[in-house]
């Protein structure tokens, strides 16, 4: 993408390489540009069917089968405190240094994706949701990223 | 949770609030306005105030343009000039040109669609009421007076910091007063009804389309509504950002922009053109949409290239992303920032000339009819290129160096906005002005007034260009005699007198017009689009059968069929023409009126003027008596039932 | 909180998303960009100030400045917030199998859980403000507090609704026909959970 290639160029070569949380910006945005143009693709599109079945309006009165039942929720919710105990754990581990950065955005990225895939339903939700939150998500990341590496900052 | 008013408690004010409603929905007296969330009502109540705004603006350009009719005229006053000219790009572009925009949306979309109304009506009241308070804020500006003792006491209050506002101009040092505040919190507050409005329409155009309208049977116009709605949802809430930074900064002394504190002002040129270039497609795409229907309309021929027009918009709006830097050329991001950002700029001109190249191909060999409405659509075709041009030429790095705050930039950008977007505008009123009265536009009227502001328009404007070749500054109160500025000027300022005569044209003709007996009819243009199928005006509940969809252009192929020849000749069964749009016998529900999205809205401006005064102990208390009016007002919107 | 408040009750959407429900989600995905927007500045302004206090330990030309950040304090906080998004999930879960009586005690379980967390944002500005941070002192003072206020407050008005919810709730208002209320509230609350789990990481945990 368009801003993809501005910041790389925007910013000094080597230093840029350097900086790990730029270096993960970069897979991040061009994954996510490429799962919005998937989702964007008239191929792809799954969205407004003229007459919608009916079954799939049935959908948002009863939970479907498969949609997961509480003692699910309990398990991602244990999962998701495992993760915030792993995020306070590290944080006190002097000896992990500048790779520190990379684990704790690995690690709270997981958490998102658990909260939104689950609690908020997109995993069993329309898919046009799911291609509205991304765009939003995508957009802002990819955004900021190129104004910070405008601005000089850094996250290290 | 419906029926909790009326059910159990407080049976005073569930008896007056429903009396309210029924009077409501009488449709006659002010009381019905203020309560109606009638789509149609609510998109003609955006037009007339965004027109009176329009006034308002144009009476601020005009003084401009007095003071620099002559090189040294002192009409105002350096400090005057600029919150003028603050005020006229604020006014034109968020009380204007966006609600004249969001006008046609509301009168428009619900009808090109096939449904009863927009997705949520009240929600689209409390964006007009918004909108009006938020306006009425920003304007309110002017009443006020700067403190005693600060260097401009006694001057008019309004902002001062340009439409930009570029911190630290805006920052208490370099602005003192309350100007920047009313200005900062005039767009919160507009920021909201636009992004209200921006919601509504997404879900309206998404959900509530008529069976077998898919995608790719939609009017371009609905396709540019959905795009420009998606701009106005993710920009809004980057400019919301911004402004609440600069009010902590103003207000409590916060420290975003504050260079002694290590902050940045770049921050805030980032933030505002992260915003302000989406929002200048957010201003052309309706404009767009609009010439697309009406070009086939009057040149009897589908449009060209249908899907290329409908996605060159996507991708313009894409791409409208990932050009913001090319307004910060001068500020010294680096040559490879510069290059990207350039060519970025100059890829986006790549959709815009698909779009310009395929209106240009439905006139082609199509049975032309002149009327006023064609007329604005050429006009827009012709002076949007000269304006999407002059922007190719401010892309390259280093033209934009020498251009850079140069009246040449001020000819680029009225030469999109006048000649683009309003244009296109002026084109719609024209074009759907019969579907609500009922009633033509008088068509002599109307081609004074567009060959008055056409003319008028290029007078203004195109003398900017030299004179921005010529090195005349912008936003500089007046200029000194023998530069070879004074000639250029000279006509800019008759040209803006002859565009005052042409608007002057325009509202007698809408007088005139009103009332004029002859009955336009259901389908005065014999039009393709759904809107065309019902009476003019449309009754309240638009369509009382909604309409089964088959192809592009669903009216167009009710009425006529192609032959053995390939000829277009009328269908057989009569056709479509509104005649068989009679409520009679279905049982409609239509949701009731409502005053409680004004109450709603109502507590935004004096939750503002509390904190703009947050100082003086007597207007502090206007804090929490907004704040407990807006919150009264949601409580009351949820508990309110939508249908009675 | 109307049932499909659409001109045409009856109206079945095209995409067969209820009409609310995509309004929150086109609520959410713009609630990113300003969320964005506020994060995105502090990162900017993260090393920035030029004043203390600073937000973790330093040492500046010699002379050590302890940093004000409580992480083991907000981590508890922190995990205060992710708990109430299983217990919002879990009011869902009950109101969906028709469970009023579970509705009623999960929902209060989530309010009173972001009471709780609010109470201890109260607690940390309390305590920044007494180590001499104000939103006027320095950058970090600035753009922290504007954060994590606008946070909070978009925490106050969750609360706010999960308590009106709770109040329909223990009327026997909510079924399981118009679980969309309890759902809508849901997403509301688990966006302001992630952006929380968000901060936390980049303001918080990077050092």
């Amino acid at each position: 993408m368009l801003e993809l290639l501005t910041f790389v160029l925007a910013a000094d070569g080597k230093a840029f390489f350097e900086n790990p949380a730029y270096l993960l910006g970069i897979p991040l945005i061009a994954v996510g540009a490429l799962g919005v143009l998937l989702a964007m693709s008239p191929i792809e599109l799954k969205w407004p069917q003229p007459a919608p079945a009916e079954e799939e309006y049935e959908i948002f009165d009863h939970p479907a089968d498969g949609h997961p039942d509480a003692a699910e929720y309990v398990k991602v919710g244990l999962i998701l405190a495992v993760i915030t105990g792993i995020e306070v754990a590290i944080y006190y581990v002097d000896a992990l240094g500048d790779t520190l950065l990379p684990i704790l955005l690995v690690l709270s990225a997981l958490k998102f994706v658990l909260v939104i895939l689950w609690f908020m339903h997109l995993r069993f939700d329309n898919r046009l949701l799911t291609v509205m939150f991304t765009t939003g998500m995508v957009l802002v990341v990819a955004l900021f990223v190129v104004v910070l590496s405008t601005l000089g900052a850094s996250l290290v | 949770m419906a029926g909790v008013m009326i059910e159990r408690p407080a049976p005073t004010v569930g008896e007056a609030l429903r009396r309210m409603r029924q009077q409501g929905e009488t449709y006659q007296g002010v009381w019905s306005w203020l309560t109606t969330i009638d789509h149609k009502r609510i998109g003609l109540m955006y037009g007339a105030t965004a027109m009176f705004f329009f006034l308002v603006g144009g009476i601020e350009a005009l003084i401009i343009r007095l003071q620099l009719a002559r090189p040294g005229l002192t009409l105002v006053d350096p400090d005057q000039y600029n919150r003028l000219f603050t005020m006229h790009g604020t006014t034109m572009i968020f009380l204007v040109v966006m609600p004249l925009s969001a006008a046609f949306f509301n009168l428009v979309i619900p009808l090109m669609i096939g449904a009863r109304d927009v997705a949520f009506p009240r929600l689209n009241a409390f964006s007009y009421w918004t909108f009006l308070f938020g306006g009425m804020l920003m304007s309110a500006s002017f009443f006020t007076g700067n403190p005693a003792g600060s260097f401009f006491e006694g001057h008019l209050g309004a902002p001062d910091g340009g439409w930009f506002g570029y911190a630290p101009l805006t920052l208490n040092q370099f602005s003192p007063g309350t100007g920047i505040d009313f200005w900062a919190f005039g767009l919160l507050i507009l920021g909201v009804a636009s992004m209200a409005g921006g919601f509504n329409f997404i879900v309206t155009i998404v959900n509530m389309r008529a069976p077998g309208m898919t995608l790719f049977r939609m009017p371009v116009f609905v396709w540019m509504t959905l795009v420009t709605s998606f701009l106005i949802i993710f920009a809004m809430p980057i400019i919301t950002v911004a402004l609440f930074q600069l009010l902590f900064d103003r207000l409590f002394g916060a420290n975003f922009f504050n260079v002694g504190a290590g902050g940045t002002p770049l921050l805030w040129q980032h933030m505002f053109w992260l915003f302000g270039h989406p929002e200048v497609y957010i201003l052309i795409l309706p404009a767009m949409g609009i010439i697309s229907e009406i070009l086939p309309t009057f040149s009897r021929k589908p449009l060209f290239g249908y899907p290329f027009v409908v996605f060159s918009g996507i991708a313009i709006a894409f791409m409208s992303w990932g050009v913001w830097a090319h307004h910060m050329y001068t500020v010294g991001l680096g040559s490879a920032a510069n290059a990207a950002f350039g060519v970025s700029t100059l890829l986006i001109g790549v959709p815009t000339g698909i779009k310009i190249f395929n209106w240009l191909a439905t006139l082609w060999g199509g049975s032309i009819s002149f009327k006023t409405p064609l007329l604005f659509a050429l006009g827009f075709i012709a002076m949007f290129t000269i304006g999407g041009l002059t922007g190719v030429m401010h892309s390259m790095v280093p033209s934009d160096y020498q251009q850079q705050d140069t009246y040449f930039v001020v000819a680029h950008f009225h030469q999109v906005l006048i000649g683009g977007a309003l244009f296109g505008l002026f084109a719609g009123v024209y074009y759907w002005f019969p579907k609500f009265s009922g009633k033509f536009m008088n068509e002599k009227l109307g081609q004074l007034h567009f060959w008055a502001m056409f003319i008028g328009f290029n007078v203004t404007f195109q003398p900017m260009m030299i004179l921005g070749f010529l090195g005349m500054i912008r936003r500089t109160s007046t200029y000194e005699a023998g530069l070879g500025y004074g000639l250029w000027n000279m006509m800019s300022t008759a040209g803006a007198f002859l565009i005052a005569f042409s608007i002057a044209v325009f509202l007698i003709n809408v007088v005139v017009s009103m009332r004029s007996k002859e009955d336009a009819g259901a389908d005065p243009w014999d039009g393709r689009t759904l809107e065309w199928a019902i009476p003019s005006p449309p009754p309240v509940y638009n369509f009382a059968k909604i309409p089964q969809v088959t192809e592009l252009d669903a009216h167009w192929a009710k009425k006529y069929v192609q032959n053995e020849a390939g000829e277009l000749v009328p269908a057989m069964a009569g056709g479509a023409n509104g005649d068989d749009n009679d409520s009679s016998g279905h049982d409609i529900h239509l949701p009731s009126p409502s005053i409680i999205p004004l109450i709603a809205s109502a507590g935004l401006p004096l939750l503002a003027s509390g904190f703009i005064y947050w100082d003086n102990p007597w207007m502090l208390p206007l804090i929490p008596v907004g704040a407990v009016i807006t919150l009264v007002g949601v409580f009351a919107w949820a508990l309110e039932p939508a249908t009675e | 909180m109307q049932h499909a408040p659409t001109a045409d009750a009856a109206h079945v959407t095209n995409t067969g998303i209820d009409n609310r429900k995509l309004l929150m989600w086109l609520f959410l995905a713009s609630e990113c960009l300003f969320f964005g927007g506020m994060i995105g500045t502090y990162l900017l302004y993260r090393n920035s100030s030029v004043t203390p206090p600073y937000p973790t330990d330093r040492v500046i030309d010699g002379v050590a400045y302890s940093g004000l950040f409580d992480i083991p304090f907000t981590s508890v906080s922190a995990f205060v917030l992710l708990m109430s998004s299983v217990t919002m999930v879990l009011a869902l879960a009950a109101i969906q199998r028709n469970d009023r009586r579970g509705l009623q005690i999960w929902l209060a379980a989530t309010a009173l859980l972001g009471m709780t967390f609010l109470a201890g944002q109260a607690f940390e500005f309390t305590e920044f403000h007494k180590e001499g941070l104000s939103v006027n002192t320095n950058l970090f003072g600035t753009s922290f507090f504007v954060l994590t206020g606008f946070h909070g407050a978009h925490v106050s008005v969750g609360v706010l609704i999960l308590v009106a919810l709770w109040v329909m709730a223990r009327r026997g208002r909510i079924t399981s026909e118009n679980a969309l209320n309890v759902e809508l509230a849901g997403l509301y609350w688990h966006f302001v959970d992630v952006v929380w789990i968000v901060i936390f990481t980049l303001v918080y945990l990077l050092q």
